[in-house]
């Protein structure tokens, strides 16, 4: 159609106006999925941390453990079959885990070197499967599945003087009532930038805490590591649909403050769109409606020898879409491109600045970027309807235009 | 029948408290075949007894029937339509749309007026050939002289096989020689193929060559004489 060839030798006209025009149209559509591929780089790192290092997307134990914690409250180890067939395909794994309060010394020379700490028993296989917790090690290494291991979290250790191979004993009260006591070797130390977590935390191997606590074949807890975080709160309401003796806890309702975030998100990514393509119309709106307004002797020829103006309105139409997509295509795939770069090669921040602790989450100092459908697809939409939008008042300009009138004045 | 019929046409440009009487009463038909020019001095109407012809004004008073048609009556679409199917303009301009070449620019009515893409070709060439515009045909109009791009203008006017060619000063912007040779061109093109011409100027090698002379003075028509054959 003659119209299309029209307007897309129209954009070439003015070569040097178009290349201005759309290069602020691409810049702002890449800086606009960067930024939308940065925010979700924020919540996924943010989802990340709180779930993947250690709590899992889905809290499964008996009901009422998850408010409210008892050592004797230990379910079965063999939970996995409790799981329905339906949704192995969703799960990456499950690790369960024993928790318990011990007193932790390092010789016998001091009291100081005495401290109250958080015990987690892990299956140190399934860790190493499903979670991150072994990443957090700075010293030493993670549980190998001998006997008398423990890992101790950077703080801990420092305040009892402990280092890789030293003597632990460990004391606490098994779920019988009866007193558990062993010595333990360090083997890692951990720091996962979440200093109350490290400076309390101790891991040993699953096997040996339920040993020393008399809970063999028992365990507190199962976390479902999931492929998608997304649908820990649909696993959750399934799996406590299925049954009563077990009590399903997504990871939304852990940590509230991440999951509110969650509920306005879209909101944030529109509210990003609208702010970019506003600065971004304020720049090249200006220059577009000149350009028109210099061709309304040429709109009133086309009208004079028989364009209507349903035409005519088609002709800016076009124009402005061509330049719409076409910008928002290039500017999509630079962001793209960018968000792709930065998702397998993060920047590191962390010389210039410190991890945030938020929302039983940690917030790390990287240039981390997810590219999503939604990220790419948003710019681009927005765009070619922005190319609407800009056609909308020189059609409607257009329309009220007198063809003697213009005519004259050319 | 008449193809233009005009009874007691007026059209006012009101400018704050003056009013000018650009058309002040104008009655006159064209009939088919003719060849006419509106002669007249600048400012006695010419301009806008033409646009008012064409559809492109409305009159303060009076009539304009189109083919028999009556155009007052008609909605600006409407009018696009009439100028569309039975109306050819010539501007002094040549106003050739810029981004399109020769051929294009005739082509581009073809197409709005809905004629099937295969025989585009089979009517422009032949009128290119006509007009001495083969070697141009896909030349931009900034790449043509003034002349040139009027010829093209006439092919852009005649395409599309309207009732009438309304051509306000054609030649306005031309050297005589290359006037005086789109005058030619235009006459043989209404001798051969019976095309209706008005055009206006106030160029007397042009009026010349005319066959039917409307004076114009002061928005009221003159004098209008037809020579003998
Ligand atoms: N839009 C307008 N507003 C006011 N006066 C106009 C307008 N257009 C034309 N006129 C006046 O109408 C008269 C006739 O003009 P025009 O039709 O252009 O004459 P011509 O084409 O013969 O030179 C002139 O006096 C001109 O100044
Ligand atoms: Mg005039």
């Amino acid at each position: 159609m003659m119209i299309l060839r029209i307007g897309w030798r129209n954009l070439w006209r003015n070569r040097r106006r178009t290349q201005l025009t759309m290069g602020a149209m691409i810049f702002a559509c890449a800086m606009l999925v960067f930024s939308l591929g940065y925010y979700d780089g924020f919540l996924w790192s943010l989802i990340n941390n709180a779930t993947e290092k250690e709590n899992g997307h889905v809290f499964i134990a008996l009901p009422g453990y998850y408010a409210n914690p008892t050592l004797e409250d230990a379910c079965p180890e063999a939970i996995s079959n409790q799981i329905p067939a339906v949704m192995k395909a969703e799960i990456k794994g499950v690790c369960p885990r024993l928790q318990a309060y011990a007193l932790l010394s390092c010789g016998t020379d001091d009291e100081n070197r005495t401290q109250p700490a958080q015990i987690v028993a892990v299956d140190y296989q399934a860790e190493l499967a499903n979670s991150k917790l072994a990443s957090d090690i700075v010293t030493g290494s993670f549980l190998t599945g001998q006997e008398r291991e423990i890992l101790l979290g950077k703080g801990l250790a420092r305040k009892i003087r402990a280092d890789i191979g030293s003597e632990i004993i460990f004391f606490s009260s098994a779920a019988d009532g009866s007193i558990a006591s062993e010595i333990l070797l360090v083997k890692g130390i951990f720091s996962s930038g979440e200093n109350m977590r490290d400076a309390s935390l101790a891991i040993m191997n699953l096997k040996a805490a339920q040993q020393l606590l008399v809970l063999e074949d028992r365990v507190h807890s199962h976390r479902l590591f999931l492929h998608n975080p997304m649908q820990a709160e649909e696993i959750a309401s399934r799996l406590n649909a299925g049954q009563k003796s077990l009590e399903a806890t997504p990871w939304q309702s852990i940590f509230p403050q991440i999951a509110d975030i969650l509920k306005v998100w879209l909101g944030v990514q529109l509210f990003t769109v609208a702010i970019y393509y506003a600065a971004m119309a304020l720049i090249t709106f200006n220059t577009m409606y000149m350009a028109f307004l210099e061709r309304m002797h040429e709109f009133a020829v086309m009208q004079a020898i028989g364009l209507t103006r349903g035409l005519l309105a088609m002709l800016i139409l076009c124009e402005s879409i061509i330049m719409a997509t076409a910008s928002g295509l290039i500017g999509t795939a630079i962001g793209a491109c960018v968000n792709l770069v930065l998702f397998y090669y993060p920047i590191d921040l962390s010389r210039w600045m410190e991890s945030i602790t938020w929302g039983g989450s940690s917030i790390q100092p990287i240039l981390f970027c997810v590219p999503s459908l939604l990220s790419n697809l948003l710019p681009l939409l927005a765009m070619i309807l922005l190319g609407f939008a800009v056609a909308a008042l020189p059609t409607w300009r257009l329309y009220r235009l007198k063809p003697v009138e213009a005519l004259r004045e050319g | 029948m008449s193809i233009v019929l005009t009874t007691d046409l007026k059209r006012v440009y009101e400018s704050g408290a003056t009013e000018v009487k650009a058309v002040n009463g104008v009655s006159l038909s064209v009939e088919a075949g003719e060849f006419t020019v509106l002669a007249g001095p600048s400012g006695s109407g010419k301009t806008t007894l033409l646009n008012l012809i064409g559809g492109l004004d409305r009159p303060t008073n009076g009539s304009v029937h189109l083919d028999g048609e009556l155009l007052n009556d008609k909605s600006d679409d409407e009018l696009t339509r009439a100028r569309l199917f039975k109306i050819g303009f010539i501007f002094q301009a040549y106003n050739l749309v810029p981004v399109l070449s020769a051929y294009e620019n005739v082509q581009f009515i073809l197409q709005i007026q809905g004629v099937p893409d295969s025989e585009h070709a089979g009517r422009i060439m032949p009128l290119f050939e006509e007009l001495g515009l083969s070697g141009l045909a896909q030349r931009l109009p900034g790449e043509l002289s003034g002349g040139q791009q009027q010829r093209v203008a006439v092919a852009r006017a005649i395409i599309g096989r309207p009732s009438i060619i309304l051509a306000d000063e054609p030649t306005a912007n031309l050297d005589s020689e290359s006037a005086v040779s789109l005058l030619n061109l235009m006459h043989r093109l209404n001798l051969e193929q019976k095309v209706t011409f008005l055009f206006s100027s106030h160029d007397s090698k042009v009026i010349d060559i005319a066959q039917r002379v409307i004076s114009m003075r002061d928005g009221k028509v003159s004098d209008d004489i037809r020579k003998q054959q």
